[in-house]
């Protein structure tokens, strides 16, 4: 089905309109064929009943001439030529007493026989007619009709015109009719097709038992609601099995660094206990943030979820302003005074501009501050004053577990790869650029998010 | 006493915790799954519970809910292993009255947990401290050093709510609110003035915290580095 036809109703109805159209040449190709079958008898019938009808209304007048009253209908069909019907009234010697076209018009040549059927004695066979004997008052005629042959559409030109006239504009109703009614009765049995589009419109990866009703489905389209069903089941069991993989995961990654920080808590060599504390804290933030990846990779904004870019970056800030201040750098909170509203999800945003922050903090040089800002057009900037990021490096930081240095045992390198997530999640983009006085500038674009 | 029950299926992580408590002097009860604290619930009375969420006969939220749906009011800890995006929102949304993920330091269940066996009023008349600079917060009197200070009424109010929460950040909305409440007339500045002041007073009296500004956030007062 081509493009213009995209609703069932139009598909239907045009269908229809085709439908009615092959049927009415169909009836008339039949009418043709099956006329056409026997022309003789059904032109010998046809003629002679046009020949009564003449004799009908030939009348003898008082001094014995005759007169041709025909009304007006009959009168057509040899004024117009339609058919190409000729007729002519002759007595016994042939001489002609009416005729439909010149009074010296003389069908047949040796004088009337018949009743008789004749064809046009010549190769050409360019007329068919009868002859017919006929009692006018005292007088003995012949009425002759012929018709012209040659002329195409001869037989079916009568009946068509007939079928037309008499039965042909009732078809116009019916089909108008049949139009409307496809109409309602297509909109009443797609209803429910309506009603599992709308239930499909609510289905949500955090609602994913949602199923579509297969009831009062029509048959022919259960198939695809129940491929659709089927293929939600799959989806909320793969959905299932990596939450269920994550939580599980946490629990056993934690626990046991649970038990093994309380224990070193409880030693009683202390420095050796910090030490161990330090080393339990950079696994237990590795761990973190795996079971973050992990978690994000099946992660979705819901529709309703606002966030304010300036209050997520001020708890941000909140949370590492004591621990950078006792590694000696201070941070601020610049750019918009007022909310900046967005479509986002807070927990997920504050993970990513959290990593933003306390990789600024970690690369920033001593002394400087980290400076956050929030624009209103929704965008986060987080610039340091550390080394930079190379154009060689622009992509790869962004990448899972790439570090630039690989001696450095704090973090996994996952940081940046959990801030892309976040970012692609949100439709937004991440970049980095370095300032011309040195230092880098993540700026995490939300401006498609942008809320008002 | 306080009598405490914890919760947890780690047979290792519960026999710690017991015994860390008992050395902070806690009576702890332990049991592993909701089944059996249930059991014991319905027979003792306790200051706090202690409940790891990942429970061998399902997730304890479950507990959680049909605890609070009874009115208990026993206040709740939890320990969580998923302390993932969704799952800490959730813990407290159930009704926990406060929680500590996994792995957490044995001093951050001890210092929660006599927050939560505080009762409203205890916070009166302790004295708080950070550095050298004490709060004494029944009399409302700051000390440097042992030395009482004179101070005005703005100042010991914006140094009493930093001095509460040592060590964070104090939203600078929050340090307003506290000038608002002293008197009808707070200029745009008014904060900073008495911030400046303040700073300036700690640093002349030898006092070893200091107040920080965080730019566009709010204040925080902690102790010198040494
Ligand atoms: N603000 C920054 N300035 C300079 N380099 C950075 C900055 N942030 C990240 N990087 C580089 O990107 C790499 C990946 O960062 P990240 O994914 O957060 O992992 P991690 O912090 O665990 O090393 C870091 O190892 C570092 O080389
Ligand atoms: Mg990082």
């Amino acid at each position: 089905m081509n493009s213009h036809f995209k609703s069932i109703l139009t598909r239907i109805i045009s269908l229809q309109v085709v439908a009615f159209g092959v049927a009415l040449i169909a009836v008339l190709v039949a009418a043709h064929l099956l006329l056409g079958s026997g022309p003789v008898r059904f032109e010998n019938g046809s003629l002679r009943a046009h020949a009564a009808t003449i004799a009908n209304y030939l009348t003898q007048q008082a001094d014995g001439s005759l007169r041709l009253d025909l009304p007006s209908d009959p009168r057509r069909y040899y004024a117009s030529g339609l058919g190409g019907l000729a007729y002519a009234v002759t007595d016994a010697d042939g001489n002609v007493l009416l005729s439909s076209h010149s009074n010296q018009y003389r069908i047949l040549k040796n004088g009337p026989r018949g009743p008789v059927y004749f064809q046009s004695p010549n190769k050409r066979k360019s007329y068919i007619g009868v002859s017919i004997p006929a009692q006018i008052g005292s007088r003995q005629v012949w009425i002759q009709i012929t018709r012209n042959v040659r002329r195409p559409g001869l037989v079916t030109d009568d009946v068509i015109i007939h079928f037309l006239r008499r039965v042909g504009w009732l078809a116009v109703p019916i089909i108008l009719f049949v139009l409307i009614t496809d109409f309602f009765v297509v909109r009443r049995v797609l209803r429910p097709v309506v009603v599992a589009s709308e239930q499909a419109q609510a289905i949500d990866p955090r609602r994913l038992d949602v199923r579509l009703s297969t009831q009062d489905i029509p048959r022919e389209v259960q198939p695809l609601v129940e491929a659709v069903n089927d293929g939600l089941a799959r989806v909320e069991h793969g959905f299932r099995m990596q939450r269920n993989f994550t939580a599980d995961a946490a629990h056993e990654l934690r626990t046991p660094l649970s038990v093994l920080r309380m224990r070193i808590d409880n030693l009683a060599d202390r420095e050796a206990a910090k030490a161990l504390r330090a080393d339990v804290e950079v696994m237990s933030h590795v761990v973190n943030q795996l079971l973050e990846v992990a978690e994000l990779e099946t992660a979705v904004v819901a529709v309703e979820d606002t966030a304010d870019l300036r209050r997520v970056c001020s708890e941000v800030i909140e949370l590492i302003a004591p621990v950078a201040l006792s590694e000696e750098r201070d941070i601020a909170l610049t750019g918009s005074p007022e909310p900046v509203w967005v479509r986002g999800n807070v927990p997920m945003l504050f993970q990513a501009i959290r990593n933003l922050v306390e990789n600024a903090v970690k690369y920033t040089r001593k002394d400087s501050t980290v400076e956050v800002r929030v624009e209103p057009q929704g965008i986060v900037r987080v610039l340091d004053e550390g080394p930079g990021v190379s154009d060689a490096e622009r992509e790869l930081i962004f990448q899972r577990f790439w570090r630039r240095d690989h001696t450095r045992t704090v973090g996994a390198g996952l940081g940046l790869a959990i801030v892309a997530r976040v970012t692609e999640v949100h439709q937004g983009s991440i970049t980095v650029e370095n300032r011309p006085t040195g230092g880098a500038v993540f700026s995490l674009d939300l401006s498609n998010a942008l809320v008002g | 006493m306080a009598r405490l029950l914890v919760i947890e299926d780690s047979e290792e992580l519960a026999g710690l915790l017991v015994e860390g408590l008992t050395r902070a002097d806690f009576v702890a009860d332990r049991v592993a799954t909701m089944a059996d604290a249930r059991d014991v619930l319905s027979r003792n009375q306790y200051s706090v519970i202690i409940l790891d969420l990942g429970l061998p006969d399902g997730d304890a939220s479950v507990l959680l809910r049909s605890l609070r749906a009874h009115d208990d009011p026993t206040p709740i800890l939890i320990l969580t292993a998923r302390g993932t995006i969704r799952d800490r929102v959730e813990g407290l949304s159930a009704g926990a009255d406060d929680y500590l993920v996994k792995p957490f330091a044995f001093e951050a269940l001890l210092a929660r947990l006599r927050a939560l066996l505080r009762r409203p009023g205890e916070f009166l008349g302790k004295p708080l401290s950070v550095g050298n600079v004490t709060f004494d917060t029944a009399a409302r009197q700051a000390f440097v050093g042992g030395v009482p200070q004179v101070l005005s009424a703005r100042e010991i109010s914006v140094l009493e709510i930093l001095i509460r929460r040592s060590g964070r950040v104090v939203q600078k909305g929050a340090v307003e609110d506290q000038l608002y409440g002293l008197s009808g007339d707070v200029r745009s500045n008014a904060v900073e003035v008495c911030i400046h002041r303040l700073r300036k007073h700690l640093a002349d009296v030898g006092a070893t915290a200091n107040i920080h500004t965080i730019r566009g956030v709010g204040y925080l007062i902690r102790e010198n580095e040494a």
